[in-house]
């Protein structure tokens, strides 16, 4: 493989899998049909043997590969912390369920899984990472530690994972877009005026947003309106948990980065993404000599199932559009 | 850019804390303000498909009506292991149904538990993010004949939020 490529997230199809509208065979052939040749999984959302996977399905898995002309890329895994009521999970049990999945990211083939940071939380702290490490060597699987709004590129936070990355290849950053927010999503905007939140409150979010990111200390200052249970709610989310950073610091992060989401909240007909300057993102990506798969990863869907239904299919399909358009 | 919230967002939980509940239970959703509150503190997504269209039914066993049960839908984008439901509570008519005589099944699944019997042996059983979760109410002779009003609230631990997402319907059933 050379140059940058095409991928999908089969997480982009979530309410077509919810539905039993399209089955995991339906959704890697649409993969094929928009000229997506990498496809990444989430386990649990896309197989419903999880967590016991049969050796019969990995045989229907790589055949539908090879039927659709498509590869694995990405494997996306979570790390429990509260799967027990009265106690904590333990570190050793992390582990283990670790190696757990990477058997299972082996079996699919998959080159790499996708893991979260802990940050303040015990999701994948370095002490943890450090100890994945030989199994991810053993299972020939790259640990992917996301980057993903609130979290990014420049954090503090993240040093110590990046000394790690720097002493082996088993470990690296999947980079998702979110960091790059320029502006609240029309559907997020559009979900909470639906809920009842008022159209001058959305809109001073929004003006505050472009002009300072998310910035938590606009919360505050929204008290001015006497907010209500989901205008805080909107708050709170909106500006805790975005990010916009300039798209050229992927630069120095380049020798790192071995994966990425390609997320979008929507596209227009005519191929302008929403809130995320797609085309500078995929200058910066290109001028950093990334090699690998950008994989769309569809957020839209989350906040309209108040509305009726969504044409998932089509807003993947701009945002592979306008990927290629640029590639 | 000051981003130090990101370790404490008003934090009610942290990830080294049990989730047991301590002492006596309480409801929340015969409270209609904590209720909103909890709703409305994660966003959880699917709730408006909370409660499974045309599931209510009374329960027969030895030819007798021992129950009713409801299906219920996930609140999240992934399946879950089934140790990560954190409540399940329930009102009909707006009476609401003690938690002892909640009972839960997965969709084609054998093993049916009592909320409080779930323990860690069933971390690896999960509810298919397609599956209807069966929810069966231990009553004598069942619900009569027609329509009830069915309300709903699902509380589960999505593993990288700081707390648990609550969700809530109130759906209007008849009994077939």
């Amino acid at each position: 493989m050379t140059g940058i490529q095409r991928g999908i997230t089969l997480y982009s199809f979530q309410e077509a899998l919810y539905f039993k509208k399209l089955d995991l065979e339906d959704t890697i052939a649409a993969c094929a049909d928009m000229g997506a040749h990498g496809v990444e999984i989430i386990p649990d959302q896309s197989i419903r043997e999880f967590p016991n996977v049969s050796d019969a399905f990995i045989d229907r898995w790589h055949g539908l590969m090879e039927r659709y002309g498509t590869e694995p890329i990405c494997m996306d895994d979570f790390v429990e912390t509260r799967l027990y009521k009265h106690r904590p999970i333990s570190e050793d049990e992390q582990l283990e369920r670790f190696i757990r999945a990477a058997k299972l990211a082996n079996r699919l083939g998959c080159r790499i899984m996708r893991e979260q940071f802990a940050l303040g939380e015990d999701l994948m702290t370095p002490h943890l990472l450090e100890r994945c490490l030989p199994f991810a060597e053993k299972y020939g699987v790259i640990i992917g530690m996301e980057i993903h709004a609130p979290n990014y590129l420049g954090n503090p936070q993240i040093d110590p994972f990046m000394e790690i990355m720097r002493k082996t290849p088993f470990a690296a950053v999947i980079l998702d877009f979110s960091i790059f927010m320029h502006r609240i999503p029309s559907v997020i905007m559009e979900y909470y005026l639906r809920q009842g939140a008022r159209q001058e409150v959305l809109a001073f979010a929004g003006k505050e947003y472009q002009e300072r990111g998310a910035d938590p200390t606009v919360i505050a200052e929204a008290e001015k309106f006497q907010l209500t249970p989901i205008e805080k709610a909107f708050f709170a989310s909106q500006f805790r948990f975005n990010c916009y950073i300039e798209p050229e610091k992927i630069l120095e992060y380049a020798p790192f980065i071995k994966h990425y989401h390609a997320k979008t909240f929507g596209t227009s007909a005519d191929l302008v993404d929403d809130c995320i300057d797609v085309p500078r993102v995929i200058r910066a990506i290109k001028k950093s000599g990334y090699e690998g798969y950008l994989c769309t990863e569809l957020e839209g869907n989350r906040y309209v199932h108040d509305s009726g239904e969504y044409d998932c299919i089509e807003q993947v399909w701009r945002n592979q559009k306008l990927l290629a358009s640029l590639l | 850019m000051d981003k130090s919230y990101i370790i404490d967002p008003n934090k009610e939980y942290n990830s080294r804390q049990s989730i047991a509940f301590e002492g006596e239970y309480t409801y929340i959703i015969n409270n209609k303000e904590e209720r909103i509150r909890q709703v409305n503190r994660a966003r959880s997504c699917f709730e408006q498909y909370l409660i499974q269209e045309d599931t209510l039914e009374n329960v027969v066993e030895n030819g007798e009506v021992t129950g009713f049960k409801v299906g219920l839908r996930l609140n999240w984008y992934r399946s879950f292991a089934i140790t990560l439901i954190r409540r399940i509570e329930l009102m009909i008519d707006g009476k609401l149904i003690p938690r002892e005589s909640i009972t839960f099944q997965v969709e084609g699944s054998k093993n049916k538990y009592r909320l409080d019997d779930i323990g860690e042996e069933q971390a690896f059983e999960y509810w298919y993010l397609n599956k209807i979760g069966f929810v069966t109410i231990d009553l004598p002779g069942g619900l009569s004949k027609g329509v009830h009003e069915v309300e709903a609230l699902l509380e589960m631990f999505v593993t990288y939020h700081n707390y648990p997402d609550v969700s809530y319907q109130k759906k209007i059933m008849r009994i077939k």
